[in-house]
């Protein structure tokens, strides 16, 4: 007899998980209680244990689909049985109308809109989907692929109806206590943006809209403590309270850097900003140094050995930091443009939690802003984090053929925050005097 | 709340235009049968007693010399009311209509003005064969220079008309013939309706039925029946056809993304398709559906009532018609 995996509600609170790793695929053959899965709750990634031994026979969500919890996400059956009626069962009660592939999702955010009209075109040619005027403006506003829907309209077109379905069970996240609030109050849930993994509306979000909106007439705005704000005030706490945080700051030229990338810039479409080149320097140093590159784990120091930088990104709702992985082995423009594209998911609230995961050290530039200089807290379980200030121009003195004189040079202040427990004072020193020697003369990296 | 009466839909034409001429000694009517006999629908009853020969005149059997008497006399200061039977008749003063009416405000750079109000029927089911059945309204909509009323009830009939008569342009008010001996409610007293304000006769977030002058309240109650049935019905009575209310049509097919038209003239170049045609540059990118349209057969009405009625659009066809959009 063929067995659902289903989401497991693993504590009290748990009302939904995302599944984050497949770890079998479709046809492995699986003994009871061996980990198939692994799935995230608001607190902490689990692995899920086969209920009992079979073939793999249907996984039926994807990677970083959220499910509520006891809905069935994988089949488990003999080899030859025959499944299709517990498929169907299972779509209907996720709320699906298609076959959902591994890893699906993610590409799909990256199609261009140019592409996604090429294959609309294309599959009006094949099979004459139908398409209401209605439903083609909703999808194009949410953003919802037309092409794997299934139209409830008259001949079978697909209306406005299915794309808001689809687009509520693929990409508006909502808890059902959220939903059953938001829908009793009178919300609309596509006006909330969610703060649950994934941008899921949580009922807290709801709770906190409602209050907001009864509080608009006083005085003092309160809103919960909760979903991001937490996660972000508890890691940070958790961070500033263990760690203890030694600060190192120094003045870099970075005259000749904002030279150097005039220069590249005057010709070409990408452009490269000043963040991205510190990146690239700054991955250059950890590469020379990379007793920074290192995190303490339990008892041991984990000396690592990909170099992940994470670039620091402000929401509205709070602090995100996407992550270049294997920053050391990507070019300045690889970099430019992947730092580009993580800021835009992120700003769209699109991150995948790989996206924002295995970070070994992280840079926090508040340039922009015209600060001139801050503190960082390190992101754990990072060991450093370098927090970054405006360049700004000002006179300084300036030697020249052993003359010394006044001279107007664009300035950057940076601080470099560390664990003391595993970088002491002088290889901090160390990693910022490596930095500032390439950035104050950016030949260097080329020798 | 307004005080309400029950009158039949005649007797509320009848009290529109007593009202008016009351009002007004300018007022008059003018017609076949209007006079002595007090209207063939009944719409003139009591009036030739209370106003005189003079103010309620009967006419010879001549549609175009009595239209353009009536011309006369309202480029001349008077304020007529013509009676033309049948909507089918307009076309023997087709040029009276459209050629002068229409066109003398504009023709004479504004120095006249017409205060004219030609009221008229539409409508089939009383075996009246080819020739007096017919809904001609959408021929009248062609030609610049009317406006054109379609009330629905008694009660709209009445404010409506009251507000054509008032109108210093040229006004052709069609009434329907099978709901004169209906009864309605009405509001006491005197009130007006004013043109190009469609009236949403049932709020609903499925489908937009827009139907005219008497399919407004057919639609009506088919909405009940499909209400109960899960499908929630918006019913628009536009009034008046020209001016349209495009704006309370376009609001309403944005919410629903269906529309359905229902008029008893000819399916072939039938209002509904100006109406849609009107609307669809501001709703193509809101419709879940294709606009369809209840009209008559494109066939000459047949005398039969057996053969009449299976063409003629009722409250039965409007309730298949919308479960069958639908129905997926």
């Amino acid at each position: 007899m063929a067995k659902y995996i289903i989401m497991p509600k693993l504590g009290f609170n748990m009302d939904q998980g995302t599944v984050v790793q497949w770890l079998k695929e479709e046809g492995d053959a699986i003994e009871e209680r061996e980990e198939v899965l692994e799935i995230e709750t608001d607190k902490t990634i689990m692995p899920v244990e086969a209920p009992c031994s079979g073939i793999l026979r249907k996984i039926l969500v994807a990677e970083g689909e959220v499910v509520p919890v006891t809905l069935p996400i994988a089949i488990i059956g003999d080899k030859n049985e025959d499944i299709s009626k517990m498929i169907d069962e299972a779509y209907q009660k996720l709320g699906k109308t298609e076959v959902v592939e591994k890893k699906e999702s993610k590409v799909e955010i990256e199609v261009s809109p140019e592409i996604v009209k090429e294959q609309e075109i294309e599959s009006k040619k094949e099979g004459f989907k139908k398409v209401s005027p209605r439903a083609q403006r909703k999808a194009k506003e949410l953003g919802v692929e037309l092409q794997s829907l299934k139209g409830s309209g008259s001949e079978g077109a697909v209306i406005e109806k299915d794309i808001i379905t689809y687009y509520q069970n693929h990409q508006i996240k909502v808890s059902p206590v959220a939903q059953t609030i938001a829908q009793k109050a009178g919300i609309d849930i596509g006006t909330i943006k969610g703060t649950g993994i994934n941008g899921k509306v949580t009922k807290r979000d709801i709770q906190e809209m409602l209050a907001k909106s009864e509080e608009v007439n006083k005085t003092e705005r309160r809103t919960s403590y909760t979903g991001m704000r937490k996660i972000i005030g508890d890691r940070l706490s958790q961070s500033k309270f263990t760690a203890p945080h030694i600060y190192f700051t120094t003045s870099i030229d970075m005259s000749k850097v904002i030279g150097l990338l005039e220069r590249f810039n005057q010709d070409s479409e990408e452009k490269i900003s000043i963040n991205d080149f510190l990146v690239f320097v700054v991955t250059k140093v950890l590469s020379e140094q990379p007793n920074i590159n290192c995190s303490l784990v339990g008892e041991e120091i984990v000396y690592h050995k990909d170099i992940n930088v994470g670039v620091a990104v402000a929401l509205e709702e709070g602090l995100i930091v996407p992550v270049i992985k294997n920053a050391n082995k990507k070019s300045l423009s690889i970099l430019s443009k992947e730092i580009k594209k993580l800021i835009k998911l992120a700003r769209e609230r699109k991150l995948m939690p790989e996206d924002y995961q295995g970070g070994t050290f992280t840079l926090s530039n508040l340039g922009m802003y015209g600060i001139e200089n801050f503190t960082a807290i390190i992101n754990p379980p990072e060991a450093a984090i370098l927090a970054v200030g405006a360049v700004k121009k000002l006179p300084t003195v300036i030697e020249k053929g052993g003359l010394e004189e006044i001279g107007i040079r664009s300035l950057m202040k940076v601080t470099l925050s560390v664990d003391h427990r595993l970088i002491d004072g002088a290889m901090a020193a160390s990693f910022l005097n490596r930095l500032k020697y390439y950035l104050e003369f950016p030949e260097r990296l080329i020798l | 709340m307004t005080k309400m009466k029950k009158i039949t839909y005649s007797q509320a034409i009848c009290e529109a235009i007593d009202e008016e001429m009351s009002r007004d000694k300018n007022v008059l009517i003018l017609g076949e049968d209007v006079g002595l006999l007090g209207g063939n629908f009944k719409t003139a009853v009591g009036l030739y007693k209370k106003y005189g020969d003079l103010r309620v005149k009967d006419t010879p059997i001549s549609e175009n010399g009595f239209l353009g008497m009536s011309l006369g006399m309202a480029i001349t200061g008077l304020r007529p009311i013509v009676e033309i039977m049948f909507s089918d008749f307009l076309l023997l003063a087709a040029d009276q209509l459209l050629n002068q009416i229409a066109k003398i405000r504009y023709m004479s750079g504004g120095q006249a003005k017409v205060p004219l109000t030609v009221r008229t029927t539409i409508g089939a089911g009383r075996s009246s064969a080819a020739q007096h059945s017919q809904s001609l309204h959408a021929i009248m909509c062609h030609v610049p220079g009317l406006k054109v009323v379609v009330p629905s009830s008694a009660a709209d009939a009445k404010g409506l008309l009251k507000t054509a008569i008032r109108e210093d342009n040229p006004v052709l008010f069609i009434e329907h013939k099978m709901e004169y001996n209906q009864e309605y409610e009405i509001p006491e007293g005197e009130y007006t309706i004013p043109f190009g304000k469609a009236n949403i006769l049932r709020e609903g977030k499925d489908i937009t039925v827009i139907a005219t002058s008497n399919l407004a309240l057919k639609a009506v109650k088919a909405a009940e029946e499909l209400a109960k049935e899960g499908i929630d019905v918006e019913v628009i009575d536009p009034r008046t056809l020209i001016p349209l209310d495009r704006e309370t049509l376009i609001a309403s097919i944005k919410k629903t993304g269906r529309v359905l038209l229902a008029d008893e003239g000819y399916e072939r170049c039938n209002i509904s398709a100006e109406i849609v045609m009107d609307v669809m540059t501001d709703v193509f990118y809101y419709l879940d559906h294709p606009p369809e349209r209840l009209c008559l057969p494109n066939v000459p009405l047949p005398f039969s009532p057996a053969l009449e009625f299976p063409l003629i659009p009722d409250q039965e066809k409007l309730y298949k018609r919308i479960k069958k959009i639908f129905k997926g």
